[in-house]
């Protein structure tokens, strides 16, 4: 930098300028590129060239942007393949960025019901679903941001008081409130993404795949387990996964057969 | 074997076909005459009474066979009649005949009686009239007058039917060797679901003419699955040889079994009713001409049960077996290997071979998703006229695409269990390419929701959304979090530090004194080393002294204003400045003084050694304030 600096006889500022604004654009086209990718992928789909689709969305997620709509649709595409496993796969991701699409909660209920397995679930914690929604909404860094913005509030009340030296009760509630807000809504961030990623959720790719008591070949088989079954992930050894049913029975099966949520 | 104690009874007692009513309605006055007669008028409640349509005068292919005639009282035994052909020639007519015959049973006591039946000859119908018939209770029936026995002098040679009861008026003039019904399975051991074929051959001596045979029990094979093969209407008796006697031998009935479940299964024995005539001239040429019986028994004939042990087919079966069992190829057929979108493309699976082919289920074909799939049309083409049951199965497939591009149909295997090697074995065919052209267009959803979503299949495509940079790491992952966490803890401790340097600068003269002492000091040097440039000596010996006094007041905290050299000799005393120092010192001050009110100007190298002097001072009185404040902490 220092050489292009001294190399160069335009103005530093405007070098700073330059250095800022090249990301930005080229972001900025990545995320055009992306977004005509998916619009040709549609467009591919559209006329039942399924596999021309897909590779066009995969190229799409390639360049590093996201969306629910993107996963959505090529959930739709593998659906078309005969492919459950996958379409279930890619419809959990989108969940994950629009909980409350209703589309997506038809499709996915669709892609299920054409499932072999349903085991019966366990009991679920009243707080559970509530914390879930939550989850789904804001997301680790939404109660990050929202916890943050409280914290320096807190802060800066803080600061405040501090220079000013007052002794103004309303400052000292406002300062107890941002604090308390701050620090759960911190908390609740933390807890999410610390959830989120030990949460780990496989789904059953292949067609049939054996639970087994151990994470060896020649354990003793538990069950056979079938395409588009949802499963929490609990340990991992090498090439195998230790999963837990929706009845709650824990097994481990072949990480081969299984594709991450 | 059975013998039917009212025909032998009947013709024992020379007693011919009882004309029963006014019968005859010859429809014209041709030479076709139409009889309708019974048995017995009056017949008791264990008989039977036979109903004999006889049609003279018109050969047998003239004739529709009629139908029985309904009756009150009676109940009909058998719904197809028996036949039979008389042919003669008297003055030089032939004459010829044909006799319908049906059996009645009796209900009740009482009055029975056989509704009017027509018959169609030549195209003309002839109707006979109704026949009136008492059933009396049995005991009221005349004790049928036993035949004579022996009536030929070889029939000693027949004995009576072993079981024949010793009241029998009449004993069979037919042995049980001389006429019965064998089984022949070809296995009496096989695999479930293998085939086994049985044929029923009925076996009569050479003066024993069988004729009119009919079921006479229903034939069951339970837990077996039957394909009955074909036999011969009109059989013709090949003449055999068991145990020494002559034979012949006909061809009942064939039938493929297979057994449906493992351990011994029981095939039912083939009952059948048959007119036999025993043809006595083989033994006595006389006895026939002799004897006013009539020739002809109705025997019952019962073939023996047949038992076949099955095995159950060997564990593990390979993947895709579905039960086959038998000898198979597998062949597959594609109708296109290129064609538009939407175009329907027709793939035959043909199995083909010996063995259980109604029973065969379609192979697993995994069809690509792109393809809609229909069927699969399945077609079973049986030849039966072998031994065993064998043909082809075909299924069809029609396979619809919906995208273009070129797809894989993979392989088809089809399991099979040849009980031959007694091992399971695979046919497998190709996987074959479909190219496909053109477009297509989805159509319309057929139903929808509430929410305008299709019913039983997924929405369409969502348009683009919010796209979002995609972050692999998780947030306590990330350290931008801690930073954004940490910076305002540092920017409330710089907040905090500058409060409280502000207050001590505001409440601490000496302390505000000193922090400022440097900053001054390297002013004055500053300024001094500019006016050094302008060779103005007065100004720049002016700005020396402030710098040196100046720093020395701040760090000392004394005013420097005022100030006599005495004083400010003890101040650097008590701060221990070594002497030589304060007295350089001293004398650099008295130098600024001089230059500074004296008419003789300094040179540059003069001034340029006091500049020098002026910040050695400064140093050595920080160094030696320094010291003594951390002997003072110390």
């Amino acid at each position: 930098m220092r050489m292009v600096l001294e190399m160069c006889t335009v103005p530093r500022w405007l070098v700073w300028v330059i250095l800022i604004i090249i990301p930005v654009t080229e972001g900025l086209a990545q995320a055009q590129e992306t977004a005509q990718l998916f619009e040709q992928g549609n467009e591919r789909y559209a006329i039942g060239a399924y596999s021309e689709a897909l590779a066009l969305y995969r190229e799409a997620l390639a360049h590093g942007y996201v969306s629910g709509a993107l996963y959505h649709n090529m959930g739709n595409a593998y659906f078309r393949q005969d492919s459950l496993g996958q379409a279930i796969r890619y419809y959990e991701k989108a969940l994950r960025l629009l909980p409350d699409n209703v589309q997506l909660h038809h499709n996915l209920q669709i892609a299920r019901a054409r499932t072999r397995d349903n085991f019966p679930s366990l009991p679920v914690p009243v707080w559970k679903p509530w914390w879930t929604r939550t989850v789904l909404t804001l997301g680790a860094l939404g109660l990050f941001v929202i916890g943050l913005l409280f914290y320096v509030a807190s802060i800066g009340l803080t600061a405040y008081r501090l220079r000013k030296g007052s002794r103004n009760p309303w400052l000292r509630r406002s300062r107890a409130l941002t604090v308390v807000f701050g620090g759960v809504f911190l908390v609740a961030a933390f807890a999410a993404s610390f959830t989120t990623t030990a949460q780990n959720r496989v789904v059953i790719l292949a067609e049939e795949i054996t639970l087994r008591e151990g994470p060896e070949p020649d354990a003793p088989s538990l069950l056979t387990l079938h395409e588009g079954l949802v499963l929490d992930v609990l340990d991992t050894e090498a090439t195998w996964v230790e999963v837990r049913l929706p009845n709650g029975e824990t097994g481990w099966l072949s990480a081969e057969g299984t594709g991450e949520i | 074997m059975t013998t039917h104690r009212w025909t032998t009874w009947l013709y024992g007692c020379g007693i011919s076909l009882l004309l029963a009513g006014a019968l005859l309605r010859p429809a014209h006055a041709q030479d076709i005459k139409v009889t309708a007669t019974v048995s017995e008028t009056t017949v008791g409640d264990e008989e039977q009474v036979s109903y004999t349509l006889e049609i003279e005068g018109v050969s047998f292919s003239n004739i529709a066979v009629p139908e029985p005639p309904e009756a009150e009282n009676l109940a009909l035994l058998q719904p197809i009649p028996s036949t039979q052909r008389n042919m003669s020639f008297i003055n030089g007519l032939q004459r010829q005949s044909t006799a319908f015959t049906w059996v009645y049973r009796p209900l009740r006591l009482g009055r029975a009686l056989i509704k009017p039946t027509s018959v169609t000859v030549q195209s003309r119908l002839y109707r006979t009239d109704e026949i009136r018939i008492d059933v009396v209770p049995q005991s009221q029936r005349p004790q049928r007058q036993q035949r004579p026995a022996n009536t030929s002098p070889f029939s000693s040679l027949f004995g009576p039917p072993p079981g024949t009861p010793p009241d029998e008026p009449r004993a069979s003039r037919i042995g049980e060797q001389d006429i019965f019904i064998q089984a022949i399975p070809s296995a009496n051991e096989a695999f479930q679901n293998e085939q086994i074929t049985v044929e029923y051959r009925m076996f009569f001596r050479p003066f024993v003419q069988p004729r009119e045979s009919r079921l006479a029990d229903s034939w069951d094979a339970e837990g077996f699955w039957r394909e009955e093969l074909p036999v011969e209407g009109r059989p013709i008796p090949r003449p055999t040889q068991r145990n020494g006697l002559q034979y012949n031998a006909i061809t009942l009935k064939r039938v493929a079994v297979f057994p449906t479940r493992s351990g011994e299964l029981r095939i039912d024995p083939l009952r059948i009713e048959t007119e036999v005539l025993a043809m006595q001239s083989s033994r006595d040429p006389f006895g026939r001409l002799f004897s006013a019986q009539n020739p002809f028994e109705t025997v019952e004939l019962a073939s023996p049960a047949v038992i076949v042990n099955t095995k159950p087919l060997p564990p593990n079966p390979p993947a895709g077996f579905t039960g086959a069992v038998g000898r198979y190829t597998m062949t597959t057929e594609i109708s296109h290997n290129e064609v538009q979108v939407g175009d329907a493309v027709e793939v035959q699976v043909q199995i083909r071979g010996v063995g259980n082919l109604a029973l065969l289920e379609p192979p697993a074909f995994e069809v690509p998703g792109v393809f809609e799939t229909y069927g699969p049309e399945v077609e079973t083409v049986i030849d039966s006229t072998s031994q065993n049951v064998r043909g082809t199965k075909t299924f069809s497939y029609t396979l619809v695409p919906r995208s273009n591009g070129t797809f894989d149909l993979p392989p088809i295997t089809f399991a099979y269990f040849n009980p031959a090697t007694g091992a399971y074995s695979n046919s497998t065919s190709d996987g074959a390419s479909i190219q496909v052209f053109g477009t297509a267009t989805i159509p319309a959803a057929i139903s929808t929701t509430g929410a305008g979503l299709p019913v039983d299949d997924i929405a369409s495509l969502m348009p683009a959304g919010n796209w979002r940079v995609y972050r692999p790491t998780p947030l306590h992952q990330n350290v931008w979090t801690y930073l954004a966490l940490l910076l305002p803890l540092l920017m409330l401790g710089g907040v905090y530090g500058y409060h409280r340097h502000a207050t001590r600068l505001a409440t601490d003269h000496a302390f505000a004194r000193n922090r400022v002492a440097h900053p001054l000091a390297k002013k004055h040097l500053k300024q001094a080393q500019a006016l050094l440039q302008q060779e103005i000596p007065e100004a720049f010996y002016e700005e020396l002294e402030r710098a040196v006094l100046g720093f020395i007041g701040n760090r000392l905290n004394i005013a420097e204003r005022g100030l006599t050299r005495a004083e400010l000799d003890r101040s650097l005393e008590q701060v221990n400045l070594a002497q030589p120092l304060r007295q350089e010192l001293l004398a650099f001050l008295h130098t600024c003084d001089q230059v500074r009110f004296s008419p003789t100007r300094p040179t540059t190298s003069q001034m340029d050694t006091s500049f020098d002097q002026a910040r050695h001072f400064i140093i050595a009185v920080d160094e030696a304030l320094r010291q003594q404040a951390e002997s003072v902490n110390a």
